[in-house]
């Protein structure tokens, strides 16, 4: 094998200063590992900068990709609508009666509201976004939205689409916005279950559930139960539907999320009005 | 005397860059959190198939700085993992049968565990809590499965350099 094209001091010398390098550099990065965990504010701003200015790119190569997979749910949907088109009919008419009669409860509702003078819930103000992509890792849920503070996002935005609630804003850039989804390891969502009107607390487990904490000792809440936001901190606006217990063991409820976070075009971010 | 710098001495580099960077995004979205560390594959082969490349420690460190970035890890754990790898794959020069695909595959079985336990340690480390080892274990499968397509991608860019007559193994 030939050596580079220095001496044999010089090459033990290079070799020993490349060796020092490396100790130097893996020490560092292990200080910088430390450092983001005790004072995160100025490394974590260079990482989102550096995540907002790829995120445009990362979409443009992920576009080829984006527009196979959404044709073929496109088609997988069409064939499923036409064989399905009798059961759709007689949906949609069930819906319609649904609707007329959602009208008559709202403006009813409305002015009940009015008689009795009360002090109207969290008004939120809301805009749409799309959906960058993930940020793919096992160690974070994250998505990226093309919108960001210029748009007027701004962190803890409630992130919904038509199914529920997605996560949360993290952060902003001037273009781009970081979601932190529900199924995160750090995220936590106050909660109030649907029919046994429980208050609990949502934790992301860093999987496809969700965990439900804080729960009282002599729980009542059933498999297939409905969860929804509380609105409690004022963090997130109440009502906002959350996801379905799937399973409960020793105490401990697990909640599917609803919404696939993996099939998300655009979402709407909620902002409560000051 | 050192010899002339060419553009061919970029590719190994280009090549970890655009692995970490671009496969993610090819794959669909429920996928993609696999992809990132496939960087840390061409990194590996390099580093155990052309033993004067000094740039390698460099391009260990820019794909763990973008491993960092694209996995929102914090800053520094991508990096180590990098190191670690750049350290554990490098050239054992007495041992000519490392060269053939099936040692170097059975090398990169064996250290590429290492690498996502150590990211795994440090993240669990930095949480305070450990993480579901479902996905880890995922990545590290991808990584492994498919290390054949980055071996021969990684060996075409080789042997373009070796044609440039810059290294020698």
């Amino acid at each position: 094998m030939s050596k580079p094209y220095t001496s044999s001091h010089a090459y033990a010398w290079q070799d020993w200063a490349s060796k020092l390098l490396f100790i130097l550099l893996f020490a560092a990065s292990l200080v910088m590992v430390a450092v983001g965990r005790f004072e995160n504010t100025s490394l974590q701003r260079a990482q989102e900068a550096a995540t907002g200015l790829w995120a445009p790119i990362g979409h443009f190569i992920a576009s080829p990709v984006q527009t196979t997979t959404a044709g073929l749910d496109q088609l997988r949907d069409t064939l499923h609508n036409a064989r399905n088109a009798g059961t759709l009919a007689q949906e949609n008419e069930i819906l319609r009666q649904w609707k007329q009669r959602a009208e008559q409860l709202q403006a009813e509702n409305e002015s009940l509201r009015k008689l009795l003078k009360v002090v109207p819930a969290t008004q939120t103000t809301d805009l749409t976004a799309r959906v960058l992509g993930s940020i793919a890792g096992p160690y974070s849920h994250q998505l990226q939205l093309a919108a960001g503070s210029e748009e007027g996002v701004v962190p803890s935005m409630a992130v919904v689409d038509s199914d529920g609630l997605v996560g949360r804003t993290l952060s902003a850039t001037p273009r781009t916005a970081e979601v932190l989804l529900l199924t995160d390891i750090n995220s936590r969502v106050a909660v109030v279950t649907g029919k046994s009107h429980e208050h609990a607390v949502a934790k992301g487990q860093g999987d496809t559930l969700l965990a439900l904490d804080y729960l009282p000792q002599d729980t009542k809440i059933e498999v297939g139960e409905k969860i929804y936001t509380s609105g409690d901190g004022a963090l997130l606006p109440a009502g906002i539907l959350v996801g379905t217990v799937s399973e409960i063991t020793g105490g401990q409820a697990k909640v599917i999320p609803a919404v696939d976070t993996s099939r998300l075009d655009f979402v709407r971010l909620l902002l409560a009005k000051d | 005397m050192e010899k002339r710098k060419t553009w061919h001495d970029l590719l190994p580099a280009l090549l970890a860059i655009l692995v970490t960077l671009v496969t993610p995004y090819l794959l669909p979205m429920g996928l993609r959190s696999i992809a990132p560390p496939l960087g840390l594959s061409v990194i590996f082969y390099f580093r155990s198939r052309v033993p004067f490349m000094n740039v390698a420690v460099w391009i260990a460190l820019l794909s763990g700085l973008l491993l960092d970035v694209i996995q929102a890890m914090p800053v520094g754990v991508g990096i180590s993992a990098a190191l670690l790898l750049y350290w554990l794959a490098r050239p054992r020069e007495e041992r000519d049968e490392d060269r053939s695909f099936a040692r170097n595959l059975l090398r990169f079985t064996w250290v590429s565990p290492i690498i996502m336990g150590w990211i795994y340690l440090l993240m669990s480390m930095v949480q305070g809590q450990f993480f579901p080892m479902t996905l880890p274990i995922f990545q590290w499968l991808a990584m492994v499965a498919s290390y054949p397509l980055i071996y021969a991608f990684c060996h075409a860019i080789h042997q373009m350099m070796l044609q440039s007559k810059r290294y020698s193994l």
